[in-house]
């Protein structure tokens, strides 16, 4: 906060800012939620009534904030460092050998050396405007990024160069999220460029606005902020195709009773009440003696299970650097096992393991298949990149110990790159929770360090199975055939 | 899971991350479309190199009609700013620079005239300045980037300080006529060693 | 400033010119200071340091880290053949040591000290390369202190990326 009053005096030394026109930081925050919903936003520096008065409040597409430029810093770019020795140099010369013709280049020389000095980065007074054409892209659709800028203030910028501040997490696939431009006081700027979505909650960051005095001998970099988000949530992929069956039957959960009631397994029948599902009328004895009766079937106890997904900086590895990261894999993975879940009758919950807070408790219903797709796409501690803050392992455990219903048994996605996470695979299953680890394999095997890495790996692997852990990873082949592979293996 | 080329790789490569370095390049050329992500480009926008080498070109036709070594060494020097240009290097641009600087000097005493010379010297300080800021702003904005405006205001700029420049002292040479007192230049070049050391 | 001002009076009248007129003598040794003042201070560029602002790559998704990469530079600075780095060296001698064992110990169906002291004593392989990296006694081959002495590199280097060589062959070796 104090950086940008810095630079509301660096924008306006007339003080300005006492008369209360300008904008809080909670009217900041308002308006970032508005603009969450309108896809556009607005932000300037310095000079917010302009943008107010332009700004019809009635129309929802705009967002009426306009926020401090983030003053940084003023440089001086030492373009023109030597331009007077080399005018001095040529004047000399000309003196020397008594030619006037030489002490007039030189002179010309010197001129350059005082427009190098004579100017001062000016501060932009930019009133900066981004929309998006779509702020619920589906996973790879092409976004458009609209992005305008004006100059609000009373000064010209006659270099002005804006490099946008493009989520960490998205990709732009056409044309540089950038420009070089000249704005006269009033004249307005607009660049566009295309991203394409990704899952996630994405935040632009502030675009950087830099400076240059005509002469480009100082340089002033800016910071203006222009609040826009967009959220991508993935379809839950149809679960039938996932044979997670053998995954949660082995041990509790699912367990054949011999109470009649939804299942898979035949029962009984009985004479049909009203209300029955149609697909269970025993339609055969409807066709042989026109009686209707229901078909009961053997009901199954629901199982209770955490899909508990490994977003810990180390997690966020992939085996090229513009590859898909592990915590993607591992996300998309628990997506399917959650529908799948949900599908056979489980109960499912969400967790993750990550220095942030994530907890779906175990639930069923549309609802809650609404709310576990919501916190697979959006949930911050799954985001795209890494938070950057600390992981406290036995914080994180005994919290999640004290949330994990007793019968619940564990999904534990993990790229499993450090003793961590089998640690933490070992310490759940220790506490009586059925655990399957899950691994995404993000190793690869060009350097001697890469190799290394994915011995350590499959070590890992393998001493979770002689531990009597299931674990079962995939890599190029899909998740689906990795568990269909597992789940023969597992039920032979 | 490209075991034995990538371990041939990594033998050869002095270090890991030079290893690292040719793998992800080899991948993301033969990924598919998921990796398509723009790579800035960061080489100095065409016109900007356009523009340079123009005034580079002016300035060495003005030294070569006074002077033929002289206007060789701008000529030199118009390359040497297309070479900074292309390597995107402010190094090689003042190099070049420095070479036409020369190249004046030389005009200057094989007695160029006043009015070549100093088309020489605006030409050769706006293709400089053109050049160096298209460098500067390749490494910010990048080539793929809309510019134009920016660098026509730059080069204008710049060839209007010059040529201001060159009509004030042409004017002064002017009214002090033929007759050059060297006293007085001889001052002026001692009060100009003393203005510039204060102000470095 | 003030020579600034008596050289531009000077230029406009003779008389001042005349007052002041300096001999032939001292106006070349003007010449020469202007030249060499000149020369030094354009040289001032030569050492010049740009600190402009460098917006990175904003288009670009940030890019995920590969895994072993950070291992590879620990790598690195062990196998480069000047002294020190020598608890990187042991570092990355036990940790390579762990996973040579362990596949030891699983292809030849023996507990996990028979495989410690096969590696150990350089049995473990054919490759003398990787068996003097972890072997107490062995001495690399001179085939390996040649081509390390020839191209620079350490003999540690030679012989960690045998010891994994060697891993790998084992490990391919299973079902």
């Amino acid at each position: 906060m104090s950086d940008s009053r810095d630079a509301a005096v660096a924008a306006e030394p007339d003080g300005s800012e006492g008369d209360g026109t300008r904008p809080s930081g909670a009217d900041r925050n308002d308006a970032t939620g508005s603009d969450a919903e309108d896809g556009n936003a607005t932000g300037a520096a310095g000079d917010g009534e302009r943008n107010r008065n332009a700004t019809d409040p009635a129309a929802t597409r705009s967002a009426e904030p306009s926020t401090e430029g983030n003053h940084r810093r003023e440089v001086a770019t030492d373009r023109w460092l030597g331009i007077a020795g080399a005018a001095l140099a040529l004047v000399g010369l000309g003196v020397l050998v008594r030619q006037p013709s030489l002490v007039l280049a030189g002179a010309v020389g010197v001129g350059y050396a005082v427009y190098a000095r004579t100017g001062e980065a000016p501060t932009p007074t930019l009133a900066v405007t981004r929309s998006v054409s779509d702020e619920a892209p589906a996973p790879g659709d092409e976004v458009r990024v609209t992005v305008r800028a004006e100059n609000a203030g009373e000064t010209a910028l006659p270099d002005l160069r804006l490099v946008d501040g493009v989520p960490p997490g998205l990709a732009v696939v056409d044309g540089p999220a950038r420009v070089a431009t000249a704005l006269r006081p009033g004249a307005a700027v607009t660049f566009e460029y295309t991203v394409r979505a990704a899952r996630g909650d994405h935040e632009w960051e502030p675009l950087t606005a830099i400076t240059r005095d005509v002469a480009g001998a100082r340089e002033r970099t800016t910071t203006l902020d222009a609040p826009t988000a967009i959220a991508c949530t993935p379809e839950l992929a149809a679960g039938g195709d996932l044979p997670l069956r053998g995954l949660t039957t082995v041990h509790h959960g699912r367990v054949p009773t011999d109470v009649g009631g939804a299942g898979v397994e035949f029962h009984a029948t009985r004479e049909y009440r009203r209300g029955d599902p149609l697909k269970r009328i025993d339609w055969n004895r409807r066709a042989r003696t026109g009686e209707l009766s229901t078909v009961e079937l053997r009901e199954e106890r629901a199982a209770t299970v955490v899909l508990l997904v490994d977003a810990r900086e180390s997690a966020y590895v992939a085996a090229d650097p513009d590859a898909e990261t592990a915590v993607e894999a591992s996300v998309a993975a628990a997506g399917q096992a959650f529908s799948a879940l949900l599908d056979g009758g489980d109960r499912v919950g969400i967790a993750a393991l990550s220095p942030l807070d994530c907890w779906l408790p175990p639930g069923s219903g549309t609802v809650h298949a609404a709310r576990g797709r919501e916190t697979l796409a959006t949930d911050p501690a799954l985001a795209p990149t890494p938070s950057g803050e600390r992981f406290y392992r036995s914080l994180w455990l005994r919290r999640f110990r004290r949330r994990l219903p007793g019968d619940a048994q564990v999904l534990f996605f993990t790229p499993l790159v450090d003793d961590t996470a089998a640690t933490l695979a070992r310490r759940i299953d220790a506490h009586g929770h059925l655990v399957t680890v899950l691994s995404p394999d993000p190793t690869t095997t060009e350097t001697a360090g890469r190799r290394l890495t994915a011995f350590e790996r499959r070590q890992r692997l393998r001493t979770l199975r002689s531990a009597g852990i299931r674990a079962l990873e995939w890599g190029d082949d899909s998740f689906p055939v990795a568990v269909a592979a597992a789940t023969r293996r597992w039920s032979r | 899971m490209s075991g034995e080329a990538s371990a041939g790789v990594a033998s050869d490569a002095g270090s890991a991350s030079e290893a690292s370095g040719d793998e992800s390049a080899g991948t993301t050329a033969g990924d598919d479309a998921l990796v398509d992500f723009h790579e800035t480009d960061s080489r100095p926008p065409t016109v900007a190199i356009v523009a340079s080498l123009a005034a580079a070109g002016v300035a060495a036709t003005a030294a070569l009609v006074a002077s033929p070594v002289g206007g060789a060494l701008l000529g030199v020097a118009a390359l040497g700013l297309l070479g900074g240009s292309l390597r995107s290097s402010t190094r090689v641009l003042g190099w070049g620079a420095a070479v036409g600087v020369v190249g004046l000097a030389v005009a200057g005493y094989r007695g160029a005239p006043a009015e070549a010379l100093l088309v020489a010297a605006v030409g050769l300080a706006v293709a400089w300045d053109v050049a160096d800021h298209g460098v500067g702003l390749g490494e910010q904005v990048g080539r793929g980037a809309r510019v134009r405006r920016n660098v026509a205001v730059h080069a204008g700029a710049s060839l209007l300080v010059g040529a201001l420049a060159a009509a004030l002292v042409y004017g002064v040479s002017l009214a002090v006529g033929g007759g050059q007192p060297v006293a007085a230049l001889a001052l002026l070049l001692a009060g100009g060693i003393a203005l510039v050391s204060a102000l470095r | 400033m003030v020579a600034v001002a008596v050289g531009l009076l000077a230029a406009l009248d003779r008389g001042i010119a005349a007052a002041v007129s300096p001999t032939s003598a001292v106006v070349t040794l003007l010449g020469v200071l202007g030249v060499v003042q000149g020369v030094r201070y354009a040289n001032a560029r030569r050492d010049r340091r740009r600190l402009l602002t460098e917006p990175g790559e904003p288009e670009r998704r940030a890019p995920a880290a590969v895994p072993g990469s950070a291992l590879d530079e620990r790598i690195a600075r062990a196998a480069d053949p000047a002294p020190g780095g020598y608890r990187d060296r042991r570092d990355l001698r036990d940790r390579a040591r762990e996973i040579a064992v362990d596949a030891v110990a699983r292809d030849r169906n023996c507990s996990r000290e028979a495989a410690a002291t096969a590696v150990g004593d350089g049995t473990w392989t054919d490759d003398p390369a990787a068996a003097a990296f972890f072997g107490r006694r062995a001495e690399y081959p001179l085939r390996v202190r040649l081509s390390a002495g020839i191209r620079g590199r350490s003999n540690y280097w030679y012989g960690l990326r045998a010891a994994i060589d060697e891993i790998e062959r084992i490990e391919e070796g299973e079902p």
